[in-house]
């Protein structure tokens, strides 16, 4: 099975020693300024400052583009929708369908996969230099001044390791369970849609029944050492900002007032 | 009869996980065979059953079966008409059906085989792993971890298989259950006259029941041959975290301390028989 969303890249780089608020705070930061930009300019900065980003996790390039991929119909479509819909000068007519590419539909199609794919390349590059354990570290930090609101920051937080915790687990668990069915001669990729369907049930039954298995002996396992809930609890790790977070945060800041500056004067 | 020509596996081929698994394993395993894979965790063993069943491709070399190249073949099984059967670590996972009956059926009805025929085979699927006709109407889910683990391996036997693998039968299982079902499985080879390939950890089961050992270690075949000959040189097993089985050691040790006994015996039963001769003497 190959997920490369949310895998974690065990390697040694200024990103992968930041604090995961820094990072966190910096991926939100950084999917505003995506939205806001709507112009040639605003889209260089920030693929150059992508493509820094990228370089300086240490992560191979070609597990950012992999995990592009479950999303490239969703570009085609869209990016096709906006060159063809769009309102503008028209630049090329399709011959015989008499479909016309403007301008606007163009300039808009291109900035829509753009947009996509660093959204994606954003979040993958928290993903791939924080391990999932830091990562709802920082994230609890973060809910943590909500929680005099009613926001259950540390049940949010435990929910979200355990859940992380047991994707590959369950991925592994779907693809053994495959395999059993397929030695008991289950096909999978034949018939029609419906039969294709309902060869899931022999995979889908035991994986449920194994997922709340597993549910209960954590449960069980966790009460046997004492798990009560956030309370006056303490982490093995404490997060501490650093010089390289102080320094990212300006890096971040700067970027958001150039993209706003030239939003304003362009 | 399973051929392995030069197999390798690698495991998450190009990605900073990669590792390998296996590395040019060839071997063979005759018709009505009985023989046993042990090693230790991580030598490979699970892989290279699965690439026996077709379960899993060889990312190098060739798997035949009675001379079939299967290496690209796609669902295995049922192109061979069940000839081949795997049954996995902790079969009682993939149950899912609503009723005992219908999940010892899944098999034989996949292969396409007519109701009657189905019936009759369940029948005797359940007979030869001692599941009492009762059971079939309840649901997989009620029953026992042991009368589970059967009912899943009747799941594969329904299919008639020539050559069953099984990889670790009797793991998790109580010393009560594990006799059970080691038990079914030599009689299933005896009686039956199917080829078996069982993967241990355990040294005493393999000694017990199989008549040839395969001995992995880092994704290598390090030892082939006759159960006789296996023990006869400890050196090797013990440099690859392996041991010779307890009543081996026992015996050794008898022979050490003066007794005159032999020390090549690896079964319980021989191992009795032979001290209480010498028990006859000394009295």
């Amino acid at each position: 099975m190959d997920i490369a969303i949310g895998q974690y890249f065990p390697k040694d780089s200024v990103i992968h020693r930041m604090d995961p608020r820094t990072k966190l705070l910096s991926v939100i930061i950084y999917m505003v300024i995506i939205f806001m930009a709507k112009d040639v300019w605003s889209f260089l900065i920030t693929g150059l400052f992508t493509l820094a980003v990228i370089i300086m996790s240490k992560v191979p390039v070609k597990y950012y583009f992999k995990g592009l991929k479950p999303i490239l119909i969703i570009m085609i479509i869209t990016s096709l929708l906006n060159l063809f819909l769009s309102q503008g000068k028209v630049i090329y007519e399709l011959p015989y369908l008499g479909w016309k590419i403007t301008d606007e539909g163009l300039k808009m199609s291109v900035f829509m996969v753009l947009r996509l794919s660093f959204l994606l390349i954003g979040t993958s590059a928290l993903t791939f230099t924080t391990s999932p354990v830091t990562l709802t570290d920082g994230l609890e930090a973060l809910l943590r001044p909500f929680s005099k609101i009613g926001v259950p920051s540390h049940e949010i937080a435990m929910m979200m390791t355990i859940a992380l915790r047991f994707i590959p687990t369950f991925a592994e668990e779907a693809d053994k369970i495959k395999k059993a069915q397929g030695a008991r001669g289950a096909d999978f990729s034949s018939g029609s849609l419906l039969a294709r369907a309902k060869a899931m049930i022999p995979i889908l039954v035991p994986l449920f029944v194994g997922a709340f298995r597993r549910a209960d002996e954590l449960a069980v396992a966790m009460e046997a050492r004492c798990y009560r809930g956030g309370a006056g609890r303490t982490s093995l790790k404490k997060l501490k900002f650093g010089k390289r977070d102080f320094l990212a945060f300006m890096v971040m800041l700067l970027l958001l007032s150039g993209i706003i500056l030239i939003k304003i004067f362009l | 009869m399973i051929e392995l020509k030069n197999i390798s596996y690698v495991y998450s081929k190009d990605s900073p996980f990669e590792t390998a698994a296996l590395s040019d394993v060839t071997l063979s395993i005759g018709e009505g065979e009985f023989v046993g894979i042990i090693g230790h965790t991580g030598s490979g063993k699970s892989t290279l059953v699965n690439i026996m069943g077709g379960i899993v491709k060889p990312t190098g070399g060739r798997v035949y079966i009675d001379g079939e190249d299967i290496t690209e073949m796609k669902s295995v099984t049922k192109k061979l008409g069940g000839k081949i059967g795997v049954v996995f670590q902790y079969p009682e996972y993939q149950l899912f059906e609503e009723t005992v009956y219908k999940d010892i059926a899944f098999g034989p009805k996949n292969l396409g085989i007519g109701a009657d025929e189905i019936d009759k085979r369940v029948r005797e699927a359940a007979k030869m792993t001692n599941i009492s006709e009762e059971l079939f109407e309840k649901s997989p889910f009620e029953l026992s971890g042991g009368q589970k683990r059967r009912v899943a391996i009747a799941g594969i036997l329904s299919m008639k298989p020539k050559m069953l693998i099984l990889d670790e039968p009797a793991a998790g299982l109580d010393p009560g259950g594990r006799e059970e079902i080691l038990g079914q499985i030599k009689k299933m080879h005896s009686e039956y006259g199917i080829t078996v390939v069982l993967v241990s950890h355990s040294m005493e089961d393999v000694a017990e029941i199989c008549e040839k050992v395969i001995v992995m270690a880092k994704g290598k075949v390090i030892k082939y041959s006759h159960m006789d000959e296996v023990f006869k040189d400890s050196t090797e097993l013990k440099n690859n975290g392996l041991s010779v089985p307890e009543v081996t050691e026992i015996m050794s040790e008898l022979k050490k301390a003066g007794l005159s006994v032999r020390d090549d015996i690896y079964r319980m039963d021989d191992a009795v028989s032979e001290l209480l001769a010498l028990y006859g003497e000394v009295r």
